[in-house]
């Protein structure tokens, strides 16, 4: 006999214990956080000279299983711990015509996707949030596996299509559209 | 007129530089005043590179003067000076020159603090120095600064000077250096 408390009772044992189950089970992926060692960074130049800047503060929520190549990357990057040693430079990168830093403060990289290549290494096809506008932005990376697994990885993104630098600094001969990223991360399982 | 100073007169190649290092400084500080407040854009970028080429123009041609100065005759002050008037001539003569080379230097040192390369006209003089140094960047600006005040101080009693033995005692010191001059009526 089925009242609609009991079912009202099966539904709630049902939807508790299922995520409940999801995060413990022994299948589940480990998700981790980057530790000290890891780095963000983006090369460019400007009329010639190339310059190299990194970002101090950003988050990472990645999970990565390299046999299946099924994973969940989640990067959260504070815009405003942008340096490049050039404190003139560094002004007008996080100002209105470049990261708007002060209006969006984070920019953020999540892939749910993956690929694995010939050579080993795989494939993020993920989507990049930067300045309010989201494109896609494949990052290829090489995976270490172990208790604290490396991922090495290099995106090419183009500013103008995330309207960095699209106003007075539009002139892709002078500043070059493709900025590369690369990033390495010592990973660790998160608590 | 001959090209080389005698103890009467400055030679052409003084006279230039002397003339050319006028028009420089007055762009230079005027431009300098400005440049900081205009809006991030690659204009300002382009203002600003020539504003620390032409500062280097003047540091080049502040120490072609002093060289020149130092193996030619220097035209004489006129008799009868008194000797303030004379220590004031030479004191600030010498507070000139060491401001020519010491702005220029301190905006160099302030750009190489900054970790921006040194340019000169499209050319690059000097790679950028890998990391910005900002306790040096911190007295370089105070020094470009002040030297700026200093030197526009200067600027208005040497000039003053100038009028003053050409309109009032009605000598040939300004004349020596303008040559293009009447004399004072």
């Amino acid at each position: 006999m089925k009242t609609p408390a009991m079912r009202v009772l099966l539904a709630l044992t049902l939807a508790l214990a299922a995520p409940l189950t999801l995060a413990t089970s022994p299948m589940g992926p480990v998700r981790y956080s980057h530790a000290a060692g890891s780095t963000l960074g983006f090369s460019s130049s400007y009329d010639g000279e190339s310059f190299d800047g990194r970002f101090g503060q950003f988050t990472t929520d990645i999970a990565f299983d390299p046999a299946s190549a099924a994973g969940r990357f989640d990067v959260v990057i504070q815009l405003a711990s942008a340096g490049t040693e050039n404190d003139e430079r560094d002004e007008t990168l996080l100002g209105a015509e470049f990261f708007n830093a002060t209006a969006m403060p984070q920019a953020r990289y999540q892939a749910t996707v993956f690929r694995k290549l010939a050579d080993g290494r795989f494939v993020a096809d993920g989507r990049l949030t930067l300045r309010g506008i989201t494109q896609p932005v494949p990052l290829t990376f090489r995976w270490t596996p172990g208790a604290t697994p490396r991922l090495e990885g290099t995106a090419t993104v183009k500013r103008l299509a995330f309207g960095v630098g699209a106003g007075d600094w539009d002139d892709t001969e002078v500043m070059p559209d493709a900025v590369s990223v690369t990033t390495t991360l010592v990973l660790q399982p998160k608590p | 007129m001959p090209i080389r100073n005698t103890t009467e007169r400055w030679g052409h190649l003084s006279i230039a530089l002397h003339w050319i290092t006028v028009v420089l400084i007055l762009s230079l500080v005027t431009v300098g005043f400005v440049m900081e407040d205009l809006p991030n854009t690659p204009f300002k970028r382009d203002v600003y590179l020539l504003h620390k080429s032409f500062g280097l123009t003047v540091l080049a041609l502040t120490a072609l003067r002093l060289g020149w100065r130092l193996v030619q005759p220097t035209p004489a002050l006129p008799d009868g000076m008194p000797a303030w008037q004379r220590w004031a001539a030479h004191g600030g003569h010498l507070g000139l020159y060491g401001l020519m080379i010491a702005i220029p230097a301190s905006g160099w040192a302030y750009n190489w603090a900054s970790n921006f390369a040194t340019p000169y006209f499209g050319w690059t003089l000097m790679a950028r120095a890998g990391a910005v140094d900002r306790e040096l960047k911190a007295i370089a600006g105070v020094v470009h600064e002040w030297g700026v005040y200093a030197l526009l101080a200067l600027l208005v009693a040497h000039a003053g000077a100038a009028f003053y033995h050409h309109y009032q005692l009605k000598d040939a010191v300004l004349r020596r250096m303008a040559p293009w001059l009447k004399p004072a009526a």
